[in-house]
């Protein structure tokens, strides 16, 4: 019967024969297992990065899509006294029959009509016509806003004016 | 017994006046607000341009480096559903264009609109950093603008328009409109036609063109007037009329002055030179068939 030494000694040295040669020098051995490392390492950086990136486009989105565009519709109620602002339609046929008197004037070829003052006064005339046009069409997109008939009320007053001064120039 | 008539005529007459007076037609009005609100970036030398119709238009400085934009647009109706349907009528746009941006509302309907039932409008506040130069169009509405230190350009019609402490260029086109300048420095410039204009306080130089309007400036902080009015009549209120030379012309009215700066002056004089001294601002205005008049103003505050 072999002791255990013997059996040991025999096994070991059989295992040795059976192993494949492969043999490190220490420099060799921890250069390789700095490399498995640094390969771990930077794996690790690249899903960091990864985290870093998808955190910061999420809050570049939040960011994005709340306060800088934000877009809202409220709803409320007002309660209004109507504002009774209204053209005088008495005072436009007077004013009508005052352009009357003046083209009829201006036919006959009144001496007034024909001079630089009484040119300049009917082109304002008609300056104040294409904005009373204007506005009817503000008129018609924005609603009867009494700052509309105020406006109107403006030109009216001025048209009147220089209807007035007209109407002077042929009298006088 | 006494007492109770007097009661019942109180209560009889009160009865009487509440059948009596007119009732004011009140309504109620449901009201839709869309609310837009943009913050964009601003580099030095880049400048703002505002297109607005029908808008109130609120422009403050503050110190970011940024433009903040809080744009309103409401519409009002009795009936929500009218409301909710003319509200997609009004549309807006906000271009940050690299140097100039730009912020604009507009109308907008398809061939089958006839005319709004509601009412429609636009609020605009607008925080911009001091030098940022501004261009402001606004037709039908109100505009306020407050510090600005660098350029700001108003094209206005029927609209009221507040400029306060306002520096460096300021000009004002104004077609059936009322400006008020209160404040600032610089040069002021303002072609105005069928509008109105008041001015307290600026400091620098003034020049209006003016047809059928009415311009009013009080202060003692001139360094040269020259208004060209048609049909415009021209105020000028100061604390000491003997601080600036004159220059006046006016046709078919009247020059009016203080008795201190001529005395026994003829009120149908309609043509005034006069030097106080060298070196003191020139107010050169000319009008015709409106008068100019140079007021003493005590309550303007002192050189």
């Amino acid at each position: 019967m072999q002791d255990n030494n013997q059996v040991i000694a025999k096994k070991v040295h059989s295992l040795d024969e059976t192993r494949p040669a492969i043999s490190w020098q220490e420099d060799e051995l921890w250069d390789h297992i700095e490399g498995k490392m640094e390969a771990r390492t930077n794996l690790r950086r690249v899903l960091y990065a990864a985290a870093c990136a998808g955190i910061s486009i999420t809050i570049a989105l939040v960011l994005h899509f709340s306060e800088p565009r934000a877009v809202t519709i409220a709803h409320s109620f007002e309660t209004n006294v109507e504002e009774n602002v209204a053209l005088n339609e008495e005072y436009g046929q007077l004013e009508t029959s005052a352009l009357e008197f003046i083209r009829t004037n201006c036919e006959r070829e009144v001496e007034a009509c024909k001079t630089t003052e009484f040119k300049a006064l009917t082109d304002e005339l008609d300056v104040l016509e294409g904005e009373i046009a204007a506005l009817d069409e503000m008129i018609t997109n924005y609603g009867d806003d009494p700052s509309f008939i105020k406006s109107k009320i403006q030109i009216e007053n001025l048209r009147s004016e220089i209807i007035g001064e007209l109407v002077q120039m042929i009298l006088s | 017994m006494r007492i109770i008539c007097c009661k019942r005529i109180c209560w009889l007459s009160l009865i009487i006046f509440v059948c009596l007076h007119p009732a004011k037609a009140q309504k109620t009005v449901q009201v839709l607000t869309k609310t837009v609100t943009r913050t964009l970036n601003y580099e030095a030398g880049e400048s703002l341009e505002i297109l607005a119709e029908k808008a109130t238009v609120d422009l403050e400085v503050w110190d970011k480096k940024q433009i903040g934009i809080t744009l309103k647009l409401i519409s009002k109706h009795q009936k929500k559903g009218i409301a909710e349907r003319e509200l997609q009528y009004l549309r807006y746009l906000i271009d940050e264009a690299e140097g100039n941006h730009t912020i604009k509302n507009f109308f907008l309907a398809d061939e089958s609109f006839k005319k709004v039932k509601g009412n429609l409008l636009i609020e605009y506040e607008v925080k911009v950093p001091r030098k940022c130069p501004v261009s402001i169009h606004n037709l039908y509405g109100k505009i306020k603008v407050h510090g600005l230190k660098n350029e700001l350009n108003v094209f206005t019609r029927f609209v009221e328009t507040s400029i306060k402490n306002c520096d460096g260029n300021v000009r004002v086109e104004s077609f059936f409109g009322k400006t008020i300048v209160t404040g600032g420095s610089g040069k002021l410039t303002g072609d105005l036609k069928k509008s109105d204009i008041d001015v307290l306080e600026f400091e620098g130089e003034v020049e209006f063109e003016s047809d059928y309007g009415a311009i009013q400036i009080e202060g003692d902080k001139l360094l040269a007037l020259n208004a060209r009015g048609n049909r415009t009549r021209i105020i000028l209120l100061t604390t000491d009329p003997h601080a600036y030379n004159y220059k006046l012309n006016t046709s078919f009215s009247e020059i009016k002055f203080p008795n201190m700066i001529v005395e026994n002056s003829e009120p149908a004089k309609n043509t005034f030179r006069k030097i106080f001294r060298e070196g003191n601002p020139l107010i050169s205005i000319s009008t015709t068939y409106s008068p100019i008049t140079i007021k003493q103003n005590y309550r303007a505050s002192k050189k």
